[in-house]
């Protein structure tokens, strides 16, 4: 008895296991339809798999709903691979799988980007294109597309907390990760605008860590607001930043702003009720699509992109019909700023 | 003289001085910490973790060990807050729903371990595969950033606000609080003063024994497990109300949070001892660590370095002490060996 049930655990933890790669379990079903479908398009005849981090957030799940739509409007044998959680190890594991799958190309699109490249590096001596986004610190790969670059971002950021502080006032950066590649170039590029243009703000030099979780963000944001009570501004990378510290600023009654990267869906509540005036993103969806539209105009040129990349490149989405391309990064222009007037145009 | 030796040889009390310790040396760095809105703040801290550890705590007094908890509320949150969605009735019922449905989690855990005697670790670490999966894979949980109307009254009440009167921050005491107060009442009564709790201790300590007077032990521990999966359930709930944003990810990992603030209040880990009070310390001393050290102004790099060391500290200690008391004990029993030898 015992081992039977012995047996039926070891099961019911593989099942779950399975259960969380669900993901890609039905997209399998589908790409043999839609290769069925499209038999006179064979040049277009690739399988390009998408990796991305947790299915369970927002994000992500915006990417995974684009990535299908773009299998449905082109063709193109498109899927989106992701893991449950955002333990790295799930992730390698995941692009070992589709190695041996032997896709045409690999679009990465994850946090642990460190973890990822000894696989990645795999991946390419097995003759697949690999192209990330917004991994512009990453090396095992081919091509790089970017919403924006990351200067341009933090830049970005800095004008939208600038304008809500009255350029002046003591600031803080908060980033989901200390050792995110992406949210500390923001960070930096920030600061560096900052201390250009905006002579009456003044850095409050910690960088907060807020691990990608609203509720860390929060406790993090009282705190630095007990320590410093005129502080005047939050500069939030996470997602999570803007609603964690919002809720704490709206907490302790203090007048102090938040502007950073965010989502209508997690800022929701804060956003309709006027805790937080405005965040901004991009399309995670959008990028997608055009990093897919990349990968088949290289494949197209056999699988080379001399000739193909170039400065003024069209990837065919708005915001990205005329990059900058820089090395093996190629740099769109999609940065939105999310309002409440705006909130229903992006979903996620 | 001897009282306090006494009263010091307690596992509890270690922790309760390294607490005193860390709240002096914060104050002397920040000068901030005995103000009224950081107090406030650090109550209000203790909520989730401390809901948690009382189930956590009964758990390890039974001898057993639960580590799928945070799974199983993010679970059994998930679907509380979807079955409640347009609901617009009293608050109490999707709580009593959330702690059913936490319950038979728990009491799936507890049925398969104390039927087929499994160590507890294995089967916990397979069955939070397997909630996270049913979670993530199946129910394809998202994030919920708008709660439940019903939620909304309990969510806005305050108890009481701190205003700082140097710095003019006020700080927020929320409703919940008070259903952390509750299940830390609850707890403590239901060890110390109900027959179960005494059973419960008496299966921790010597199952066979507990066994032989004739406690039903297969049932002693189920419960165990389902009180742990209940609390968590609730302290799901609490987490939510006080951030206002359900995440499936948001507990990951917290399990081992919870665990380390139970043991550094001098629980045993292999069962038959512990208490609510010790419980608390550690629910303290680490809450208060983990949000005092960028008041301290300690970069955060080095924060999880600080942490680390302040648990091997008490944990170690804690180790120790118990060395120690069954050293005696074994010299105790070694005496009575030696006095039964006199006797024959």
């Amino acid at each position: 008895m015992k081992k039977v049930l012995c047996l039926l655990l070891s099961v019911a933890m593989v099942l779950s296991l399975a259960a969380c790669g669900g993901s890609s379990a039905p997209a399998a079903s589908t790409e043999t339809q839609a290769a069925a479908e499209a038999p006179a398009a064979a040049k277009k005849d690739y399988k390009i798999a998408l990796v991305g981090g947790e299915t369970s957030s927002e994000w992500y799940m915006r990417v995974e709903k684009c990535i299908n739509d773009y299998r449905e409007e082109t063709g193109i044998n498109a899927t989106f691979n992701g893991p449950a959680t955002s333990d790295p190890t799930e992730t390698v594991s995941l692009i070992k799988d589709l190695i041996s799958q032997k896709v045409d190309a690999l679009i990465i699109n994850v946090d642990c980007q460190d973890a990822v490249e000894p696989a990645l590096k795999d991946a390419r001596e097995a003759g697949i294109l690999v192209i990330s986004t917004e991994g512009t610190g990453m090396t095992n790969r081919d091509y790089d597309v970017e919403p924006c670059d990351n200067k341009y971002y933090g830049e970005y950021m800095m004008q939208g907390l600038a304008k809500q502080m009255g350029e002046k006032g003591k600031y803080v950066v908060m980033v989901g990760d200390l050792t995110s590649t992406s949210h500390n170039a923001w960070a930096d590029a920030a600061i560096a605008y900052q201390k250009e243009n905006y002579p009456d703000m003044e850095l409050i030099d910690e960088r907060l860590e807020s691990q990608v979780n609203a509720e860390v963000a929060y406790e993090r944001a009282k705190e630095i607001l007990k320590k410093y009570p005129d502080l005047g501004g939050i500069l939030g990378c996470s997602s999570f930043d803007p609603l964690g510290a919002s809720k704490a600023i709206k907490e302790l009654g203090l007048d102090c702003k938040t502007f950073g990267n965010g989502t209508m869906l997690t800022d929701e509540e804060v956003l309709k009720d006027g805790t937080l005036e405005a965040i901004t993103f991009w399309d995670p969806g959008l990028t997608a699509k055009a990093t897919c539209n990349l990968a088949v105009m290289i494949l197209d040129n056999g699988g080379k992109g001399d000739g193909v990349v170039k400065n003024g490149m069209d990837l065919g989405y708005e915001g990205y019909d005329n990059c900058t391309v820089d090395g093996v990064c190629i740099y769109g222009n999609a940065l939105v700023y999310g309002t409440v007037d705006n909130f229903d145009e992006y979903p996620f | 003289m001897n009282k306090i030796k006494k009263l010091l040889s307690l596992p509890e009390s270690f922790c309760l001085l390294i607490t005193i310790v860390l709240f002096i040396v914060i104050q002397l760095r920040s000068g901030q910490f005995f103000t009224s809105n950081n107090i406030t703040d650090l109550l209000a801290s203790y909520t989730v973790p401390g809901i948690m550890a009382m189930g956590s705590l009964i758990v390890f007094i039974s001898g057993g060990l639960d580590i799928s908890f945070p799974a199983l509320c993010s679970l059994g949150g998930f679907i509380t807050l979807t079955v409640f969605k347009d609901f617009t009735g009293s608050v109490i019922i999707p709580f009593l729903f959330c702690s059913l449905v936490c319950g038979l989690l728990g009491m799936f855990n507890g049925v398969i371990i104390a039927k087929f005697r499994f160590a507890p670790l294995i089967v916990t670490l397979a069955t939070e595969a397997l909630f996270w999966g049913i979670l993530h894979g199946i129910l394809r949980a998202r994030e919920i950033s708008v709660l439940p109307a019903c939620f909304e009254k309990l969510q806005d009440s305050v108890i009481w606000v701190a205003t700082n009167p140097e710095t003019g921050i006020s700080s927020q005491l929320p409703g919940v609080f008070l259903i952390f107060v509750g299940v830390v009442i609850l707890s403590s009564l239901l060890l110390r003063k109900t027959v179960y709790g005494r059973k419960l201790f008496a299966v921790g300590g010597n199952p066979s024994a507990a066994e032989n007077v004739g406690i039903n032990v297969f049932w002693i521990r189920v419960s165990a497990y389902i009180i742990s999966g209940i609390t968590a359930g609730i302290a799901c709930l609490c987490r939510s109300m006080i951030i206002g944003n359900y995440h499936p990810n948001a507990l990951y990992g917290y399990e081992y949070n919870v665990i380390s603030m139970v043991v550094l209040g001098g629980c045993s880990l292999s069962g038959g001892r512990g208490s609510v009070i010790g419980t608390i310390f550690g629910v303290i001393l680490i809450q208060t660590m983990n949000l005092s050290l960028t008041l301290m102004n300690v970069p955060t790099y080095w924060q999880k370095f600080c942490t680390g060391v302040i648990m091997i500290i008490g944990i170690s200690y804690s180790a120790y002490r118990t060395m120690k008391s069954s050293q005696t004990l074994s010299g105790v029993m070694n005496k009575t060996d030696d006095k039964v030898k006199e006797v024959k």
